[in-house]
């Protein structure tokens, strides 16, 4: 069973305009549902587009079933640090982007920490991203993978979620050309190394 | 006028970046929950924290336990378990103990090689809180690079196949700690007594 899609931008900015005018979450969590269960229907309109968000700047479909759990809670938790004069989904974006940095980061520490022990890859310790991976996600993942992690938040936020390159900018807190210039350094990386993946013949006229 | 013609590599490019927002449109959801836990139980918990515990249900009954829903599994039951004392807390505890036997199942699977049918997954009635022995210590705590999960398993033989595993790797730690008499406060006990 699948969520239901997602609802568009405004469906989920609805949500989470209500569910910020809710009571404030005390020490963290409710004890129960709020009223209406505000909370549940942000959940599952929501978690799909976090789940795919936290996908692409991972480059991995099981550092997202990690991270995406754990974005919803802090997105729920610091929801009342959004400002409704500001779009929501640069918000969001921004929550999101810097758990899956910290994942990252953790990530490398645990690999410097562990590889020279027992040198293990993610997927042999991940029986899940195994199951689950299938064709698309496999090709995006390793499509994604092959962007530094500067040029993969870039890409994903204007290229495959639609932001300006000026909104991307913000989420981001670089400059607007420091984004078109990963942009660019991105496009011509997948250019390159996808191409016949991607079923493209090269050019040899 | 008409535009005029894009250099080819400008074209590849346009065409790898539609190719991939192709696949990124069609990627799958993510799995919902495949639910196991009891309704009842389940009214007592906000929707993230429902939404994980069906996942992690949803694991033990395909079988895949993943090494991300672990630590995960239990900083959401700590997260509950810290909660003011409410409805919530009693269901917290359950939320750790079937946390604890995540761990406990996948480590010892991993450890000793154990075939899945070796080590039984907790049931909806564990969960439930309709446990043989109620867990009288259930606590979480930040470690050095690690977080230590202490928790009074009441099944021997998880007990006998962990007791002392420290299990790295999952940047979780796992410590059996031997049953004792409840704090007179009722509150959990936190301080662990073996290691």
């Amino acid at each position: 069973m699948h969520p239901d899609p997602a609802p568009t931008a405004f469906d989920i900015e609805t949500l989470a305009r209500a569910l910020r005018a809710a009571e404030p979450l005390e020490g963290g969590l409710q004890d129960g549902p709020p009223p209406g269960d505000v909370l549940g229907a942000w959940y599952r309109a929501e978690y799909a587009g976090v789940h795919r968000l936290c996908q692409g700047f991972l480059a991995s479909r099981a550092g997202a079933d990690d991270v995406a759990q754990d974005a919803m809670l802090h997105l729920a938790d610091k929801l009342e640090q959004w400002d409704p004069a500001r779009p929501y989904a640069a918000w969001r974006n921004r929550v999101v982007l810097h758990l899956c940095r910290d994942r990252e980061r953790a990530v490398r520490r645990r690999a410097q920490h562990e590889g020279a022990l027992e040198p293990r890859s993610e997927s042999e310790l991940d029986p899940a991203e195994i199951a689950a991976a299938n064709e698309a996600t496999a090709l995006v993942d390793q499509s994604l993978g092959v962007l530094r992690p500067r040029e993969r938040e870039v890409f994903v936020l204007i290229d495959l979620e639609g932001f300006t390159a000026q909104d991307a900018a913000e989420q981001l807190g670089v400059a607007a050309s420091t984004v078109r210039a990963a942009l660019a350094l991105a496009r011509r990386r997948l250019r390159a190394a996808l191409a016949p993946q991607l079923g493209m013949v090269e050019d040899v006229s | 006028m008409s535009e005029p013609p894009m250099e080819p590599d400008a074209e590849r490019e346009e065409q790898v970046v539609s190719d991939l927002r192709a696949l990124w449109l069609a990627l799958p959801a993510p799995d919902a929950a495949a639910g196991g836990v009891p309704a009842e139980a389940l009214a007592d918990c906000d929707a993230v924290t429902r939404a994980v515990v069906e996942r992690v249900q949803a694991a033990y009954r395909a079988q895949v336990v993943a090494a991300p829903e672990v630590p995960f599994a239990l900083r959401v039951a700590d997260r509950v378990r810290r909660a003011p004392r409410r409805r919530g807390l009693q269901f917290g505890r359950r939320i750790a103990v079937a946390a604890a036997l995540l761990v406990g199942a996948w480590a010892a699977m991993e450890r000793f090689g154990a075939r899945q049918a070796d080590v039984a997954p907790p049931s909806a009635s564990h969960v439930a809180g309709a446990l043989p022995a109620a867990p009288r210590a259930v606590a979480t705590e930040p470690v050095e690079h690690s977080r230590a999960a202490i928790f009074d398993v009441p099944r021997e033989q998880l007990r006998q196949r962990l007791d002392g595993f420290e299990y790295r790797s999952g940047a979780v730690r796992i410590v059996l700690i031997q049953p004792t008499e409840p704090a007179l406060d009722g509150r959990p006990r936190t301080e662990p007594t073996g290691d």
